[in-house]
């Protein structure tokens, strides 16, 4: 009886928390904490789909960071040159980071997976390179790009209009809030269908997968593609979010952090990221004081979770559980 | 011939590098992703061991070697014991866990030693002048002693008793076991001695490239093309595909510039990988 009822609040407590989130706004006043907010939302989509590629496939891809960066340069120098709109120059971002995902990709994919991780690692490096040398007279190199158009207002009959272009943050929260859910919904369908079963036969046991007859290289490649086209395509949208964007972006750095919120929040599990994302853009404005000691924090928390907690927050309620069968089952005796 | 004897001081800091990878991937199946980090160590140990202690550069060039090669055994027992005995993936994360510890080194010592760009000038003044080239001092002195630093590694795997038990892991760990080798020992010399030669790049090069936080960054990189190029756990490969790149690196920078180098070298690592990824020299296993 106890156990139903549950397993029911567990079915019903996604929708409390989404509702929850979208009346948020109501009460809070704080232009500030919306910002956070909508920073959450940006990266928790960000670290889920990392998760995707690094969680569901073990694909390790240090150039997340300059893909979502290619994303977000491609997007904004389309609409302050090319007057192309936002709303769709974003696709266009992420078309890109397709189109640089693939090769490497048909390259790395074959091979053993540490190939993806030194060769993304390399990747980044160069497309920073890239970005801020070679592309200069674009994206004005280290002093950084600025001026980028927001996203054009909506027009909503009988509503009136959703304005984007000025400071209020709300706007951009039910953005990416809304993003967030439809990113969400799309890729948890993904990994719970046919998909995401070959997705985790091949982490759990390559050679196994192959031999059964599944083109590994085929759905290693699906998954590394989705996960850089949504990366791209989130680089757009942070672009035309904070309007200035430095080729610093690109770095090893981003992707790390990225790759800590997955790893507290849980790897391999979709919603854990979310969390590790909240939790982090949270610590790291109260850690502020610390300047540059947070790095050595998130570093710190890398090694210790992979050693000695890999299932990360999501994880805590199954112990817990087990931890109280055990007792209860002792108690028995 | 200017451009041949710069490539091969480049090559000689590439084959350190690449060959203190492979070797800890070879025998622990650790990628190290924080290798570049141990040559900031040993660039800062040799900066400081020179201007605040007044070593002689050589004997700096030492310190920095067993600072590093300590620091390796300590990280080995820290963290990466732990980590082989509870993980299921080791490869995986490895390369995880040494990313964590790059981010903790790389900013540690931004807090420590601040931003600010460290050299020491001159190891030894004074050039050469043979046929034609000039050559300081100080490049023939790190040719010449990463040289040295390769052939005593070279007779270390060969000759010692240690050297040996580290090759037999290689080949064959259960086998190695039977016959009483004690696999944490042999863990614990290998990634020190792995860490150690990026250390002796880091010290060796400090007159040439000068010292910051993430001087590690490029090290790395070129020690991934090496290992690949040269087959990954590859140590003989290693040194050959670091004196390839070195020479190569040296004319595409004569007569091209250094960002074309940097995306040739990256268009070619990939291309290897492609069409050969057991490396230049490697056979199909």
């Amino acid at each position: 009886m106890a156990k139903a009822s549950l397993n029911r609040y567990f079915q019903i407590s996604p929708l409390i928390v989404i509702i929850l989130f979208f009346i948020l706004p109501v009460f809070i006043s704080s232009q500030y904490i919306l910002h956070l907010f909508v920073l959450a939302f940006l990266y928790s989509v960000l670290a889920m789909n990392f998760d995707l590629a690094y969680g569901y496939l073990g694909l390790i891809n240090f150039g997340y960071a300059s893909l979502f960066g290619v994303g977000a340069y491609t997007s904004a120098l389309l609409s302050m040159h090319l007057r192309i709109s936002p709303w769709l120059s974003i696709f266009v971002g992420g078309a890109l980071a397709v189109l640089i995902c693939i090769p490497i990709g048909f390259a790395c994919l074959r091979v053993r997976g540490h190939y993806l991780a030194i060769v993304t690692l390399g990747l980044g490096e160069i497309l920073r390179i890239i970005y801020s040398r070679a592309l200069e007279p674009w994206t004005l190199g280290m002093s950084g790009l600025w001026g980028i158009p927001p996203f054009p207002n909506i027009q909503i009959p009988f509503l009136g209009t959703i304005d984007f272009s000025g400071v209020d943050r709300v706007p951009y929260y039910y953005l990416t809030l809304t993003i967030l859910l439809v990113i969400t919904l799309m890729e948890y369908k993904l990994v719970k269908s046919k998909v995401g079963i070959m997705f985790r036969s091949i982490r759990e046991d390559e050679e196994a997968a192959k031999s059964l007859g599944i083109d590994t290289v085929r759905y290693k490649l699906m998954g590394f593609v989705i996960s850089g086209f949504f990366a791209g395509m989130m680089g757009g949208v942070y672009a035309h979010y904070l309007v200035v964007l430095i080729p610093d972006l690109l770095g090893i750095g981003k992707t790390v952090e990225i790759l800590t919120m997955t790893l507290i929040g849980g790897a391999g599990t979709l919603f854990g990221p979310i969390i590790g994302a909240f939790i982090l853009i949270y610590v790291s404005e109260f850690l502020r004081f610390l300047a540059g000691l947070r790095f050595i924090v998130f570093g710190i928390f890398i090694v210790l979770v992979v050693i000695f907690w890999p299932k990360g927050v999501i994880g805590i309620p199954d112990y817990l559980r087990s931890l109280s069968e055990k007792t209860s089952k002792k108690e028995k005796r | 011939m200017q451009a041949i004897l710069n490539g091969l001081v480049g090559g000689a800091m590439y084959a350190l590098m690449g060959v203190g990878f492979t070797l800890i991937f070879g025998i622990m199946d650790i990628v190290n992703f924080a290798q570049g980090e141990f040559y900031m160590i040993g660039a800062y140990a040799c900066y400081f061991t020179i201007t605040l202690l007044g070593f002689d550069p050589i004997l700096a060039i030492l310190a920095s070697i067993a600072i590093v090669f300590l620091l390796g055994v300590v990280t080995e027992k820290l963290v990466f014991f732990p980590l082989r005995t509870r993980t299921l993936d080791l490869v995986k994360s490895s390369i995880i866990v040494t990313i964590g510890l790059s981010i903790i080194f790389q900013n540690a010592a931004l807090e420590i030693w601040g931003y600010h760009h460290l050299g020491v000038g001159y190891f030894y003044r004074g050039e050469v002048e043979a046929y034609g080239v000039r050559m300081s001092y100080e490049r023939l002195l790190i040719l010449f002693t990463t040289i040295i630093t390769i052939v005593m590694f070279w007779a270390f795997l060969k000759k010692t008793k240690l050297g040996r038990a580290i090759r037999a892991v290689a080949q064959n760990k259960e086998a190695a076991q039977t016959v009483g080798v004690d696999l944490d020992k042999i863990y614990i010399a290998t990634f020190g001695i792995g860490v150690a030669l990026s250390g002796a790049a880091g010290a060796l090069l400090l007159p040439i490239n000068l010292t910051f936080p993430t001087v590690g960054l490029r090290p790395i990189l070129f020690a991934f093309i090496v290992v690949i190029l040269g087959g990954l756990g590859n140590v003989y490969g290693a040194i050959f595909a670091g004196f390839l790149l070195g020479l190569t690196e040296s004319f595409i920078v004569i007569f091209i510039s250094a960002t074309v180098a940097e995306i040739c070298f990256f268009v070619i690592m990939v291309v290897i990988i492609l069409v050969k990824p057991e490396g230049l020299f490697g056979v199909k296993r």
